[in-house]
């Protein structure tokens, strides 16, 4: 009986089997790594916020401050979100009438709060403390990037815990005098200020577990 | 839950707190949920990923879990900072005992409670049940209706209904008109009272709990200084104490708490001098667990033994104008060597010490005994000093005012009863068949927490407030008045006892608050004076002033049936000893989860009470742990599994009163239509009755069959012989004991038990520790194994509760055991206490095993435990050589109830009991390891406020939650490196010893080898 | 060994086309329109058991861990003992096709192929129980050293850890010298084979298998280099899952002994399970002549061999725990032998060195059904005493008030039945459909191969 015989390019398909074998674990690697990492599927979120209120304009051209807003930021973990009073204490005289203000003045009538979106939102297992970073010097921008500039705001760093350790491990780069926390715009005046600064105020952040996660 | 659906409105009452409308957003905001479910858990946060990363290859991105929202208040309310903890002073009632508490709040949500350092019955520590109150609070069955005979009505068709009915009695001059209420000190309620004697001349204010103290000792006082007093202890003067059949240390004691860190720190073997305790009792209390001599004695037996021991004293010390000493009674056990040895000794300590020693009866024990006991210590000279008395007003014994109020019913005379805060139909004794009579009143009004029997049974039912929902107002047994503010509006919709009352004596509706304030009028005056007294929770100088009463001649007690029988009972003639539970108390707390799933100190029973034998009994009866029996007495019975406990008196039975109810709730069990569930335990007032109240004589007990598993978290495995021989040998290795001579010729005993070859290490330690250095201190000389701090843990740390199912596969979830073992002969064993949390290893067994690095070592020398990055390959806690980690073997926090595991925390009943998670810690979801961390939350957030401030962190700054409530201050905790804080001292001392340190783990937990003090005579 | 120069093939089909008459024996089985009642029976039995298998993952992944009786203290049970067991098992295939091939013991050839096939399914079951048994089953992954947002690796001191390794390598190299050596066989396949797609399956099984000089030559090669290869691994991968027990503090898991005792009894249940599964081939599938008594006499005589060092480990345990002078090892091996779980610890003696011990009367080990018997005892014998280590050990530890005893339930066994469906159910395709008997080798050392015809002195 005639023996059966594969055609000759069949011969090739053992070296591409070959290839994928070796190539696959490789692109399932980096598959994880880049693709189920924050900085893709987080950095750039951008929710719809009830209010079109622009940082931009508030933090940038108004130049006030965040923590007028902001003002639990260096006493305690949370940054609070400010409470519709806070938006009153201008907009009573100011755009009083605006209809993009409806839902403010109607929740400060009611007293039923504006339901903002949240849009650093970490883990309810990490535990992160403003106070801790805003005193020891961490300005608002190394995390928040200039909001000062955003209409909206939208997350700028990735927040993922290899981007903490990072700066953990080098916070140099991120130090500041505590008075310019909250300072968009502040640029060291030397290279060596951050090395210098961490010396000073013997600055060493901790990488323990227990830092973020209890 | 549907009660819980038909009305949201709870969440509205909860918003008033801050009188914000959507208080509630901020609330849910700060809800922990489990992993699993929360949005950012890493099962979801995975899953979205790999979604978010398919989008993000095809060029989209942004792609997240759910949106979250921020909402703070539209208003936020002065001084309050979102997610800061804010502590309010308060104060809370048990049985007539108040104690001043602290109560932890984040953002208006009370989480925990603490003792109050300012206050004298708590000086910062607290028991069991004030830990466990937390969780009451929450308890979603918990009543939220006002029913009209059953059916829901509203809170004006009662005041409408009860205001008309008022009307009619007054007219009547309140003929027919009774309240049963439980006993208060609140001197709001006092006036209340006063002013209800004036509206309503005719009307009866009665007082009952069935396991409550003083009234006893009202009566013996009474025939020792002719006028009813209370006794005052001051342990810390005592240096030869004797308790008769009285657990002074124990919480349900007056002042337990006080007597309790006196006594622990007169017991300091390195202080000059030691206190010296004996006790005699009939089963093993808290104070027997220390005694230095403990002799154990039927209860029925302690009256001829108190009358013995001041024959003997009386000869020894002589009687002065204190009338003549008792005769020598005649009953058989006293001829005992033993005990005539134990006697003679005692009363030659007593009398060597007049003065500075102290004779404390037991509240559950005869008007004779506690008349001796004064006696006694009038003899000794003790009066004014260990002991001070405060005169009391006459009143019935709580028994004889619920027999008052039976037979009134029975009369027909009752036309209305209010019922406030007590379940007589549960808790009255058999014989008085309360639920009989009780039918017989026209209007029955019951002012309860839950829709119990009693409520059951009544016309009207009004949910009552939590201690922690309403004002109220407390005098501690001292006097100490303390005012106790709510943290939190009502829940569903409760109303204060004293708002109820207040609808008798006004005309129009009076809140808490204003009554409290007008009971403290001269206070109020000065604001400031008023502000200060709400805050610190205690008011100094209104202690009652300690009176100076003459002791009067006492005839000699007479002796009947079982008194004077020997010191073993014949079987069928034994003594039924009723007592309060440990944990569920009366059976007021059978719905609290923390509380039924607590281990029993000694027993180590979960979920259920037992019937408890001294090993001969045992053995006589042939029953043994886990038989169930028939306990028969008076012509009741009931049954019940046996245990067989250690250092109980022969011939006596012990049952605690509290389990069985049939309307409890869905823990406790209730036979209601919502998700039934049956009885946690068996009613033990089914068995009571008037001859036998506290305890009585004539108990027969017959074994049904062969033994059943029992919900045990200790000794879980019927020991063989290989075992016990193996515990035998480890013991004294692992609780290490001595007494004060040997401990005085060797200090160092305890670092000499166990003998091993030098400890080296291989390679110098990777962590350095010269920042913090945590460590803890336990001291087993003081531990009295109450297991305050057990809750505690699981308070602070959001332990959840497994259910008795679990606890018998043996998956109990408490982080901190009190382990217990008994030493020495069964009939005469002694019990020593080994609080055990994680011990923090420098070469953590469990680090090195975790393939994820799911537990790491902290560079301040902690086990960091990071749930989120546990896979539960449980391989830590296989090598953890003290067992102290702990597994989610399901989600346990899902309210199991009619729910399938998949179930969310969605559900109404659940969204209410998340309130009491600590927003400090994350809750934990299925498969996932959990240990004790030394309260790293805490520890964490002390750090960065200390930083922020620029300071050191100082001694005592940092407490474990453990360490805060322990009454008798067992526990320390700090730092290390810093040799002046108070662990750095202790651990240095030459008793200090670490547990199974021979496995060069280095556990950072340091314990104080036990020192007794026996007398030199008697051993 | 003594019986290195005897040659077992004496009952294989001799005379001039004795060479076809094997492939015949062989291929034979494949090619059947039907196999044999038999098998459609034991077919149907494993598949069953794997739908249980299938019915209790779900149900565990679905409500939790807690489905099994696990508890504190013993936190590993009978998921572990599962795993350690199959992978001994997975041990006697490799052992077979390298070791005794370099040891040139070529009486293996009749064995090797379904001892290797044993192996890999063997392995493919243990794999799955560490998986099975962690809490949150859908996150092991992180066990593996892959870059993350998190900057988290693995922690490479788990012994947990060098399980990964040690497991998946030993799968790999089993399975490629596996497939390798089935290369020439698929060939023969091929060649027989008369409808279109057993030709296409067999053909791209085989692929382009010719049987030129140059390609026996590279195959050869490539085998001794596998060979080489695989034969440490033998020895390593159950010398690392020893260490999960070996590294631990537990007294009763803390030994040194550990590696060459485990190593031993996966040999001795690894053979054990050979025979279990030859006896029966051989019966059903006409192997008899190839498969012949006088190999499963050697095996029975390894089983011997084994079990006695098994049954000195045994002992030399107890000696040691007595002269290390702790305590804590004292207590845990009187408690193994005389404490509550006593049972199991003489269940494991009676099958693992009592039962062997028949082998040393020529009568028994000649006989094929005792052959089988002996196996499956010890089979069993071997999972008990996986069961002693684990869970006696766990169960009293340091501290007598964490003592506890532990209870399998429903679930447990459910999954342990399980995996022996998983297990028949691959062994018994494999024996449908793929050679069962390395043909090609059997050939090589088959008298008829050698230049003076049917006399077998050398």
């Amino acid at each position: 009986m005639k023996l059966f015989t594969f055609p000759r390019w069949a011969n090739k398909t053992r070296s591409f089997a070959a290839i994928t074998l070796g190539v696959a674990p490789v692109y399932l690697t980096a598959f994880v790594w880049y693709g189920f990492s924050p900085k893709t599927t987080d950095v750039g979120y951008q929710p719809k916020q009830p209010v079109p209120y622009s940082h931009a304009l508030h933090a940038g051209k108004l130049g006030i401050d965040c923590r007028y807003c902001h003002n639990t930021v260096d006493q305690t973990a949370h940054a609070a979100s400010p409470p519709t009073e806070t938006c009153m204490n201008c907009h009573a005289r100011i755009w009083a009438e605006s209809p993009k203000l409806e839902p403010v003045r109607e929740s400060y009538k009611t007293g039923k709060p504006i339901q903002w979106a949240k849009v650093h939102d970490l883990p309810d297992y990490v535990y992160f403390n403003h106070s801790a970073h805003v005193t020891r010097g961490v300005g608002c921008v190394s995390c928040h990037g200039r909001v000062d500039r955003m209409e909206e705001v939208y997350q700028k760093e990735p927040l993922s815990m290899g981007w903490c350790l990072d700066c953990h491990r080098a916070p140099e780069a991120a130090l500041r005098p505590p008075a310019e926390a909250t300072n968009m715009s502040w640029v060291a005046p030397s290279p060596t200020f951050g090395a210098e600064f961490k010396k000073a105020n013997n600055i060493n952040p901790p990488e323990d577990c227990s830092t973020c996660h209890r | 839950m549907s009660q819980v659906k038909d009305q949201p409105e709870y969440w509205r009452s909860l918003a008033e707190l801050e009188n914000d409308p959507e208080f509630l957003a901020t609330v849910e905001r700060e809800f922990k949920v489990p992993l699993d479910e929360e949005p950012g858990s890493p099962a979801r946060r995975r899953f979205l990923q790999v979604m978010g990363a398919s989008f993000a290859l095809a060029g989209l991105s942004g792609c997240r879990w759910k949106e979250d929202k921020m909402v703070d208040f539209a208003k936020r309310p002065q001084g309050l900072v979102p997610g800061e903890a804010r502590r309010y002073a308060t104060t809370m009632e048990l049985g007539g005992v108040a104690t001043g508490l602290l109560v932890t709040s984040y953002d208006g949500r009370p989480i925990k409670v603490e003792g109050n350092p300012a206050h004298p019955a708590s000086l910062g520590a607290c028991s069991v049940w004030h830990q466990a109150s937390i969780l009451e609070l929450y308890d979603p069955d918990r009543s939220q209706a006002v029913l009209k005979d059953g059916q829901k009505a509203e809170w004006k068709d009662f005041e409408a209904a009860f205001k008309t009915e008022l009307a009619r009695l007054k007219s009547a001059g309140g003929k027919g008109l009774y309240l049963l209420s439980s006993p208060s000190s609140s001197p709001t309620l006092a006036d209340l009272k006063k002013r209800v004697a004036e509206k309503y001349p005719a009307a009866k204010w009665l007082h009952y709990d069935p396991v409550a103290p003083g009234d006893e000792e009202r009566a013996g006082t009474k025939l020792a200084f002719g006028k009813p007093h209370r006794a005052q202890l001051d342990c810390s003067k005592a240096s030869v104490i004797l308790s008769l059949d009285a657990d002074f240390v124990g919480p349900a004691f007056p002042m337990g708490i006080a007597n309790a860190r006196a006594v622990a720190e007169g017991r300091n073997p390195d202080a000059p001098k030691m206190n010296r305790l004996y006790v005699v009792e009939s089963a093993f209390s808290h104070a027997g667990s220390i005694a230095d001599h403990r002799l154990a004695l039927r209860s029925e037996l302690v009256k001829a033994f108190a009358a013995a021991l001041d024959a003997q004293v009386g000869a020894a010390a002589g009687a002065g104008d204190a009338g003549p000493a008792q005769p020598k009674p005649s009953a058989q056990f006293l001829a005992d060597p033993k005990v005539a040895k134990f006697i003679e000794v005692v009363a030659k300590d007593l009398v060597a010490n007049k003065g500075a020693s102290l004779v404390v009866a037991g509240p559950q024990q005869p008007p004779e005994v506690h008349a001796l006991a004064a006696r006694l210590n009038g003899l000794l000279g003790n009066a004014g000093v260990t002991v001070s008395y405060a005169e009391e007003a006459e009143a019935p014994g709580f028994f004889d005012q619920l027999k008052e109020l039976v037979s009134a019913l029975a009369g027909g005379q009752v036309d209305t009863l209010v019922v406030i805060g007590e379940n007589p139909v549960y808790t009255a004794p058999v014989d008085l068949d309360f639920a009989g009579a009780y039918a017989k009143a026209k209007n029955r009004i019951a002012i309860t927490s839950y829709v119990d029997e009693t409520a059951k049974a009544s016309t009207w039912h009004v949910p009552l407030a939590h201690y922690l929902e309403t004002w109220t107002d407390t005098r501690a047994w001292d006097g100490t008045i303390a005012i106790g503010q709510p943290l939190i509006a009502p829940l569903f919709g409760g109303k204060a006892a004293s708002e109820i009352v207040a609808l008798l004596t006004e005309d129009v509706a009076w809140a808490a608050k204003d009554l409290v304030r007008r009971t403290h009028k001269e206070a109020i005056q000065d604001d400031r004076k008023w502000q200060k007294l709400v805050q610190t929770g205690a008011a100094a100088p209104t202690k009652l002033t300690g009176a100076a009463p003459k002791l009067q001649p006492i005839a000699p007690v007479k002796l009947e049936g079982g008194e004077a029988g020997a010191l073993d009972a014949p079987a069928g003639q034994l003594e039924a000893l009723f007592t309060h539970c440990s944990k569920v108390y009366d059976g007021r707390w059978a719905n609290n989860a923390w509380l039924q799933e607590l281990p029993e100190p000694f027993t180590k029973l979960t979920w259920g009470n037992a019937a408890l034998f001294a090993p001969a009994t045992a053995a006589a009866l042939g029953v043994t742990d886990g038989t169930p029996v028939r306990l028969s007495l008076g012509g009741q019975s009931i049954e019940l599994p046996a245990m067989i406990a250690p250092g109980q008196a022969a011939g006596s039975v012990k049952v605690a009163l509290g389990y069985g109810r049939t309307s409890a709730g869905i823990v406790g069990g209730h036979n209601g239509d919502v998700q039934p569930t049956s009885p946690v335990g068996a009613s033990a007032y089914k068995l009571r009755s008037s001859k036998a109240y506290r305890f009585g004589s004539g108990l027969a007990v017959q074994g049904l069959g062969s033994p059943d598993k029992l919900a045990t978290t200790q000794d879980v495995h019927a020991i063989d012989d290989v075992g016990r021989k193996g515990t035998d040998e480890r013991v004294p290795m692992l609780v290490r004991e001595a007494n004060l001579e040997e401990y005085k010729k060797h200090p160092e005993f305890a670092k000499h038990v166990v003998h091993h070859p030098p400890l080296i290490q291989l390679w110098e330690p990777p962590v350095k520790y010269d920042g913090n250095k945590w460590g803890m201190a336990i001291d087993l000389a003081k531990c009295i194994g109450c297991n305050a701090c057990v809750t505690a843990c699981q308070a602070e740390n959001n332990i959840a509760v497994v259910g008795i199912e679990a606890v018998k596969t043996g998956r109990e979830m408490l982080w901190l055991r009190v382990d217990r073992y008994y030493s020495g002969k069964a009939a005469e064993a002694g019990v020593a206490w080994q609080p055990l949390p994680c011990q923090q290893c420098e070469n953590a067994p469990c680090e090195q095993v975790c393939p994820v690095g799911a537990t790491m070592h902290s560079s301040e020398g902690l086990n960091d435990m990071v749930y989120n990055r546990c896979i539960g390959t449980r391989y830590c806690a296989n090598n953890c050589p003290y067992k102290v980690r702990r597994f989610n073997y399901f989600n346990y926090h899902l309210d199991k109830v009619g729910l399938t595991p998949w179930h969310g925390m969605e559900n109404d009943r659940h969204r209410v009991k998340a309130m009491v998670f600590n927003p400090e810690v994350t809750v934990r979801a299925r498969g996932v390891m959990e240990k004790c961390t030394f309260c790293v939350q805490r520890i964490q957030n002390t750090k960065i406020k200390a930083k922020n401030a620029k300071r050191a962190i100082k001694d005592q700054e940092i407490q474990t939650a453990c360490q805060q409530t322990c009454p008798t201050a067992a526990i320390a905790f700090g730092n290390l490196n810093d040799k002046q804080s108070q662990v750095s001292k202790l651990s240095e001392l030459g008793r200090a010893y670490q547990l199974l340190g021979e496995l060069n783990n280095r556990p950072r937990v340091s314990y104080l080898a036990r020192v007794k003090n026996p007398n030199p005579e008697l051993v | 060994m003594a019986q290195a120069t005897m040659n077992p093939f004496d009952a294989a089909p001799k005379g001039p086309n004795a060479f076809a008459q094997i492939t015949d024996n062989v291929a034979r089985v494949a090619e059947l329109e039907k196999p044999p009642r038999g098998w459609y029976i034991a077919f149907g039995i494993a598949l069953s058991l794997l739908t249980v298998f299938g019915v209790s993952v779900g149900w565990l992944f679905w409500t939790g861990i807690g489905v099994f009786g696990n508890m504190n203290p013993v936190f590993w049970a009978m998921p572990i003992v599962n795993f350690v067991f199959w992978v001994g098992i997975g041990h006697a295939g490799t052992l077979i096709s390298a070791i005794l091939y370099l040891l040139r013991q070529n009486w293996r050839t009749a064995i090797n192929r379904f001892a290797e096939a044993m192996t890999i399914f063997a392995v493919i079951c243990a794999g799955i129980f560490p998986g099975l048994h962690v809490g949150r089953p859908w996150l092991p992954y992180w066990m593996f050293p892959v870059p993350n947002q998190m900057n988290m690796w693995p922690q490479f001191r788990s012994p947990l850890e060098w399980d990964i390794f040690a497991v998946g390598t030993y799968f790999t190299v089993s399975t490629l010298f596996w497939y390798m050596g089935m290369i020439p066989d698929f060939g023969t396949f091929r060649d027989r084979s008369t409808s279109k797609w057993r030709r296409l399956a067999y053909g791209a099984l085989a692929m382009g298998w010719r049987g030129s000089s140059r390609q026996w030559h590279r195959y050869e090669r490539a085998y001794l280099i596998l060979a080489a290869l695989a034969t440490p691994l033998v020895l390593s991968v159950h010398s690392v899952v020893s260490f999960d027990f070996a590294t631990a503090q537990l007294p009763g898991w803390h030994a040194t002994i550990f590696p060459p005792y485990f190593v031993a009894g996966a040999i001795f249940g690894g053979f054990a399970m050979v025979v279990t599964l030859a006896v029966p081939a051989r019966q059903f599938f006409g192997l008899k002549r190839i498969i012949t008594v006088a190999h499963l006499e050697l095996m029975a005589k390894i089983i011997l061999a084994t079990g006695m060092m098994v049954g000195y480990a045994y002992s030399m345990e107890f000696f040691v725990a007595w002269y290390s002078g702790s305590d804590y090892e004292m207590f845990t091996f009187v408690n193994r032998a005389f404490g509550p779980y006593a049972w199991s610890y003489w269940t494991m003696i009676a099958c693992n060195v009592i039962s062997p011990q028949v082998f040393w009367s020529k009568k028994m080990r000649t006989n094929p059904w005792v052959i089988l018997l002996v196996g499956v005892l010890v089979n069993i014998g071997m999972w008990f005493e996986r069961f002693v280590i684990v869970i006696t050990s766990l169960s009293r530890d340091f501290l007598p008030s964490s003592w506890g005893y532990y209870k399998p339930t429903l679930w447990d066994f459910s999954i342990l039945a399980g995996s022996f469906g998983l297990f028949f159910t691959l062994f018994l395709l494999f024996c449908r459909y793929l050679p069962m008997v390395a043909m090609a080798e059997v050939k090589a050392f088959h008298p008829s191969a050698h230049a003076h015809g049917d006399d077998d002195h050398h």
